[in-house]
């Protein structure tokens, strides 16, 4: 398909010596093995979580046996020889060293978390003979009447409701009579629409309520093989008297459950989960199974995502994501971006906060020493702010720039100037469709987590009127928390200075994204006012 | 109950529903957007076209049998215009008061003027020499009324086999409106058109279509048909009657299930082709006042007949206003759909005509055109009832004014 | 060396599918030519707002800076801003050279090919052709589009008719998506989370902002944008189910519509209605289509192979990305092209 004279010139090149490493035991871990296999990058399997891949939706789409076809064979039916489990990953220079539960050790270009997940238990509000949504359950015993009921809890994720609807549609088919009540109708996909209508047509009743849940209540039947239900419901735009359903089978959707994480990914894991314990994988930074130490991956249920296409296109894109940081491995020299001087006291501060876990311990007979990874590390200064002992320094944006712009400042008596320090891929961006306001000084940081206590101190005390600092959004920052870190140093120092001198010109700390060039504008000159309101 | 059932009825419904649209309501994914499209919304607020479908596919239909609602709907199908779904909320209504008609809850007016409409061949129950006579004394009328001017050659030819056009009247014609019957024999006495009328068939107006009843509507359209194939004529030629004209243009082959064999067209059509052809003698700027007009819903929504009566107008007169909104986004004058017909429903036709009124007022218009007999008498009632400062007249009607003036 | 090399991947459209894949393929030291149509890259990612209230609420937008600025340091790999493709010749294993014009002047340039990806993107839908909601013609009907633009200039000060009067604003969902009567039957997958951003964002940064959400089904999938609408809902943001079909101009100022609440057809009235307009097949699909021979949907959007096989045409060697297969919102787009690259590379390695 692709002409062949490309790939002779650019694979040979790139192709490292490294493989990865596939965590998990179900039908997630073989569709990455595939997905990673398919461009040239070695795997090595681990067990870990639960094996089966009932678990997984089909999303409605597609006829279900394509589905199910699907999952019985073709390409990504690999065999798990693995018996093996990872009991500890630490990232190192050149990716990641596992020892595995056998005492063996490796080491790995990249890591796939690709566990199985779960769903959340039943309501325990339901009666007996309720069943969960799950693809497990493929079908409805012949000619029954069965009652599916999304969002009985919590709205339902779109792509288990779309299979629920898929179910509901297979039991109208063969003989069967299906209701679907719900509050909203999943239409995921090009092809959701085109299912419910197909749905609404074969006769599957849908029913909408509101904020009352339907009532469902089991009767009493003597014969356990016809279990009978009558569900009460309100339609929301009926608007009658509750209506009563009577059914054979009644089926609940629920949410997934956030997947065990593995104590040896704890360390690694920890700072990458939301709120409800999935790993992220739907902010800015994390799309496409990308996670912030780069190399490390995390697809499939363990993020919360169900539906198995999702999961088979997230694989792919993470897999060519691998395949260029595996590159990256092989030609990044190391410590390119960062130096290292004989200060350091090895207190392990920068190893610990660095967010994309680019430091590491190389231990050597004479003395241990703290090693930057030139391929991980972002340049976002997190850890040269926080050394106690400064001894860590950028060497693409290195301290002496700011000793420059202070001792500017000092020069030039600049006590009519305000500095705005700013991200440079928020506020940089942003500046290039604005005009700063006369006796402003621009200054572009790596990351807003860069600038440490001394440096804004100083430049403060070169006698200027103010200094606003313009990071990215909270969750936007591209080293996760370095926009935190410059928020709560300044803070600290407001405190902190107040208090010994009383003539000090202000800081002021505001987050922003790159397009918000206007608002950038309006931030700065609200920031100007301000200052200038302070009596002399 | 049945196991697993709620109710059969919209089964029911969708296998006895015939009309190509709107076979199958359960495609209805309650959008919502006919609640807020339907004229009568604020006036029975507890009910609207998407409650309708709803009840229905919920086995619920009985209580909107029972309703007033679906009398007062006007079929004027602007709650289902764009439809996401496609649905047809007029074909639906016709449906319900099918059902309720069987159930005995039908309009008695209506049905009685289905009996004689089925019997005799018109609603009224006009006989056949009862009409031809009433023609002949409208024609001498009119020729009296012409008396001096230069063009009087006024007739009405009877039955004329292999003239070019059939015209159909609407009984309003030649019963409470005899005025307008006059204005079209004008009209083709100015056009010198070669034209007749059947003694047979007079009614173009079809009340069974209003109650659903699919078989009664159809038998209704064979004879028209029947009757202008008798006569070889080429063309069969709607007055200005809205639902009239709608079926014969638009439901008359399907229900028949063959082709026609001739052409239906609605006199305003007639008009325009003329105007075209250089063959109306009209008069810029001839009408006094401020001309808008009103889009009956047949016409206009259902038949897309939108810019014929348009430039018509607009060559009578330099002041035209549109409406807003207008054309396929028409508001219902109120009165169509059997709702002008129904005795049952009294007067309240013109209460729930306050936005047509509104519209009507907003233009500062002295003039309202318009081309269905159903439209002119409601707007008539509604100039008479709330004292509006305008003239209501037919398209036709300003296009013969014009001529004279 | 991959500089010297003169076969390069052909993207054509700069919008952020373009981009994503123009990133991976240069971290995957492909080289690839890009043609944007337009006079600039980014496409409509590039002019929608920050949804931002206080901390990042996941809109995606600001990812096209990223992308663009990666791509405009790649090395081997050039962009062509202001072309278009003219012509293609492609053998049995697939695209060999392609021909792409300058818009402006119609001079033509000869490029030697691997492979070719479209990522053409989406056309908005223009509420005009829905005479209903007068947009166009009545004042305060806006689009989220527009929303988005006034929001980017930092313009808030705009929508409310009274300064510092209370300002009622209505959400209209699915406007031109899930509509058959324009051949739209499928959902556009990012309005609703688009649309109960902007409302968090209007409540946040307008002082007596209130906000209605008119919708027939929200589509909340995974778990921010669930716990999105219940942040809403906190806020007070009304969620009503039922989009109402007709906006009315009042002789007094604002908007009334009609809608059914709580089973009674209620009378409201807005300062502001937005309506979410969903995504319609690009203008220029169908003649790209003819160009390449690569068949489309019955949307109008480029077919692909299979289920499984989302990214490839059937066409040998074009490789589809983003929104021109199917509508979809921006994580959708960045997966999207990645799979697009991962089967690039996987083709390649089957043909070593
Ligand atoms: S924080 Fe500084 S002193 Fe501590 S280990 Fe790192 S470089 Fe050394
Ligand atoms: S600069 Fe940032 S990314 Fe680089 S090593 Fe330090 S903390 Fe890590
Ligand atoms: S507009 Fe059509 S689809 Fe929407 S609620 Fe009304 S009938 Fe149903
Ligand atoms: S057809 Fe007209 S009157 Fe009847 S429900 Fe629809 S909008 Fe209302
Ligand atoms: S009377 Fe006129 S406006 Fe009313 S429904 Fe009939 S055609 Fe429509
Ligand atoms: S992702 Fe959206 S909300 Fe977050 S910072 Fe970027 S533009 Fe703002
Ligand atoms: S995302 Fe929401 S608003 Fe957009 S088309 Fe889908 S359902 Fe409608």
């Amino acid at each position: 398909m692709l002409n062949s004279k490309l790939q002779t010139n650019t694979l040979q090149e790139t192709r490292a010596n490294q493989s990865a490493l596939v965590v998990g035991n179900g039908l997630t871990a073989s569709i990455v093995t595939a997905a990673v296999k398919s461009l040239g990058i070695d795997v090595t399997r681990s067990k870990f979580g639960l094996d089966s891949a009932l678990l997984f939706h089909s999303g409605g789409r597609g006829p279900f046996e394509a589905f199910v076809r699907f999952l019985n064979e073709g390409a990504f039916r690999c065999e798990t020889t693995a018996s093996s489990t990872p009991v500890e990953i630490i990232p190192v220079e050149k990716g990641f060293v596992v020892t595995f539960d056998d005492g063996s050790r490796s080491e790995f270009g990249c890591v796939f978390f690709a566990t199985e997940g779960n769903l959340k238990p039943i309501p325990n509000d339901l009666p007996d003979g309720v069943n969960i949504v799950t693809p497990g359950i493929l079908k409805v015993p012949s000619s029954q009447s069965a009652c599916f009921v999304l969002d009985y809890e919590e709205i339902t994720d779109p792509s288990i409701g779309m299979n629920a609807m898929r179910m509901a549609l297979d039991n109208q088919l063969s003989g069967g009579n299906s209701f679907v009540l719900l509050r909203h109708a999943p239409v995921q996909g090009m092809l959701g629409e085109t299912l419910y209508e197909t749905a609404r047509l074969a006769g599957v009743r849908f029913l909408r309520f509101g904020n009352i849940a339907p009532r469902i209540e089991r009767l009493q039947t003597s014969n356990d093989l016809s279990i009978k239900f009558q569900i009460s419901i309100q339609d929301i735009i009926e608007r009658g008297e509750d209506i009563l359903i009577e059914c054979d089978r009644v089926f609940v959707t629920v949410n997934p459950l956030p997947a065990d994480i593995p104590i040896a990914f704890k360390h690694l894991l920890s700072k990458e989960t939301d709120p409800l314990g999935f790993l992220i994988q739907d902010s800015v930074h994390c799309l496409t199974g990308k996670s912030f130490r780069r190399g490390l991956y995390c697809v499939g249920p363990s993020t919360g995502c169900m539906d198995l296409l999702e999961t088979v296109f997230s694989a792919s894109a993470a897999a060519a994501d691998a395949r260029s940081w595996l590159g990256l491995l092989e030609q990044a020299p190391s410590s390119s971006k960062m130096s290292v001087s004989e200060q350091c006291i090895r207190c392990l501060t920068c190893l610990r906060l660095c967010p994309h876990a680019a430091i590491s311990l190389k231990s050597q007979p004479s003395k241990s020493s703290v090693n930057i990874t030139g391929a991980r590390c972002l340049e976002c200064g997190i850890c040269v702010a926080e050394c106690p002992r400064n001894a860590l320094d950028l060497k693409g944006f290195p301290e002496e720039d700011f000793v420059t712009l202070i001792e500017r400042l000092r020069a030039q008596n600049a006590h009519d100037s305000t500095v705005v320090f700013g991200c440079h891929r928020s506020a940089g961006r942003a500046l290039s469709e604005i005009e700063l306001p006369e006796k402003v000084i621009f200054f572009p940081v790596s990351c807003a987590g860069r600038l440490s206590e001394s440096i804004l101190s100083a430049t403060l005390l070169a006698g200027i009127k103010g200094i606003l600092v313009l990071g990215c959004h909270h969750g936007n920052c591209r080293s996760k928390n370095g926009t935190d870190w410059a928020k709560a140093r300044l803070d600290t120092m407001t405190t902190r200075l107040n208090t010994m001198f009383k003539d000090i010109g202000s800081f002021s700390y505001k987050t922003m994204a790159a397009n918000e060039s206007p608002r950038m504008l309006k931030l700065i000159n609200e920031f100007l006012d301000s200052v200038d309101r302070i009596p002399d | 109950m049945d196991r697993g059932t709620i109710s059969n009825s919209a089964q029911n419904m969708n296998r006895t529903n015939s009309d190509e649209h709107s076979k199958n309501i359960d495609i209805c994914f309650t959008c919502g957007q006919c609640v807020s499209r339907c004229f009568l919304s604020q006036s029975y607020p507890d009910i609207n076209p998407r409650k309708i479908i709803r009840k229905t596919l919920l086995g619920r239909e009985r209580e909107i049998i029972d309703s007033e609602f679906i009398w007062a709907c006007t079929l004027c199908g602007r709650c289902t215009t764009d439809c996401p779904q496609g649905l047809h909320m007029d074909v639906i209504v016709r449906r319900l008061r099918f059902l309720a008609c069987g159930l005995g809850k039908g309009p008695k007016r209506i049905l009685q003027g289905i009996g004689k409409a089925l019997e005799v061949g018109n609603n009224v129950g006009m006989e056949p020499e009862a009409f031809v006579d009433m023609v002949e004394w409208l024609v001498e009328e009119t020729t009296e009324e012409m008396e001096g001017s230069e063009n009087n050659s006024i007739s009405a030819p009877f039955d004329k086999k292999g003239a070019e056009i059939l015209y159909l009247p609407n009984p309003r014609e030649y019963t409470s409106n005899p005025k307008m019957f006059q204005t079209y024999l004008k009209f083709f006495s100015y056009t010198e058109a070669d034209w007749t009328l059947s003694s047979r068939v007079f009614d173009i107006t079809n009340w069974a279509y209003y109650m659903g009843d699919a078989e009664a509507a159809t038998t209704l359209v064979r004879n028209i048909v029947e009757e202008t194939r008798r006569l070889g004529a080429k063309i069969l030629l709607s007055t200005e009657c809205g639902h009239g004209f709608k079926i014969l243009r638009k439901d008359a082959e399907t229900w028949l299930g063959e082709p026609l064999g001739f052409e239906v067209l609605g006199i305003v059509e007639l008009a325009h082709r003329y105007l075209k052809q250089g063959q109306l003698s009209i008069k810029p700027a001839s009408i006094e006042g401020r001309v808008t007009y009103h889009d009956p819903c047949n016409v206009g929504r259902k038949l897309g007949v939108f810019e014929e009566p348009r430039q018509l107008i607009k060559a009578i007169t330099d002041d035209f206003v549109e409406m807003w909104p207008n054309r396929k986004y028409s508001i219902c004058c109120g009165g169509g759909g059997s709702v002008g017909q129904n005795t049952d429903m009294g007067q309240k036709r013109l209460e729930h005509a306050r936005k047509k009124i509104d519209q009507i007022i907003k233009t500062g218009a002295n003039v309202v055109a318009t081309s269905c007999q159903n439209c002119l008498s409601q707007l008539d009632d509604l100039q008479a009832g709330n004292d509006l400062p305008i003239q209501v007249k037919s398209v036709i009607e300003l296009v013969v004014e014009s001529i004279e003036a | 060396m991959i500089g010297n090399h003169d076969r390069r991947v052909i993207i054509v459209g700069g919008g952020i599918a373009g981009l994503a894949v123009a990133r991976l393929l240069s971290e995957n030291g492909l080289p690839f030519t890009l043609v944007e149509r337009s006079d600039k890259l980014g496409g409509h990612t590039k002019d929608w707002a920050c949804m931002a209230v206080d901390e990042c609420k996941n809109c995606f937008c600001c990812l096209v800076f990223d992308y663009e600025d990666t791509v405009a340091s790649c090395r081997n790999s050039e962009i062509l801003v202001g072309y278009e493709l003219s012509s293609v010749v492609s053998s049995d294993s697939g695209i060999q050279r392609v021909k792409v014009r300058q818009v402006d002047s119609g001079a033509e340039q000869e490029i030697q090919a691997s492979a070719l990806v479209l990522a053409i993107g989406f056309d908005t839908f223009d509420p005009v052709d829905k005479g209903f909601w007068g947009y166009g013609q009545i004042d305060g009907v806006l689009t989220l589009a527009d929303l988005n633009h006034i929001i980017r200039s930092n313009d808030l000060g705009k929508l409310s008719p009274v300064p510092e009067g209370a300002l009622d604003v209505a959400f209209f969902q699915c406007i031109g998506s899930r509509d058959k009567s324009i051949g739209a039957n499928y959902c556009s997958q990012y309005c609703c989370g688009s649309a109960i951003r902007a409302a968090l964002k209007l409540i946040h940064e307008v002082p007596g902002c209130n906000v209605s959400i008119f919708y027939i089904d929200l589509q909340l999938p995974g778990k921010t944008t669930r716990d999105l609408m219940e942040e809403a809902q906190e806020k007070g943001v009304r969620f009503l189910q039922g989009v109402p079909g007709e906006i009315r101009p009042l002789q007094e100022g604002g908007l009334q519509v009609i809608s059914e609440i709580d089973g009674q057809n209620v009378a409201e009235r807005f300062d502001r209605i937005v309506l979410s307009v969903g995504q319609r097949p690009s203008a220029s699909a169908a003649a790209i289509s003819k160009i390449l021979g690569a068949p489309l949907n019955e949307f109008g959007f480029f077919e692909t192979r299979t289920l499984f096989d989302a990214v490839r045409s059937p066409a040998n060697g074009v490789y589809i990305a983003g929104s021109c297969s199917s509508p979809a919102s921006i994580p959708d787009v960045a997966v999207s092209a990645g799979t697009v690259v991962s089967a690039i590379i996987a083709d390649i390695e089957k043909a070593s």
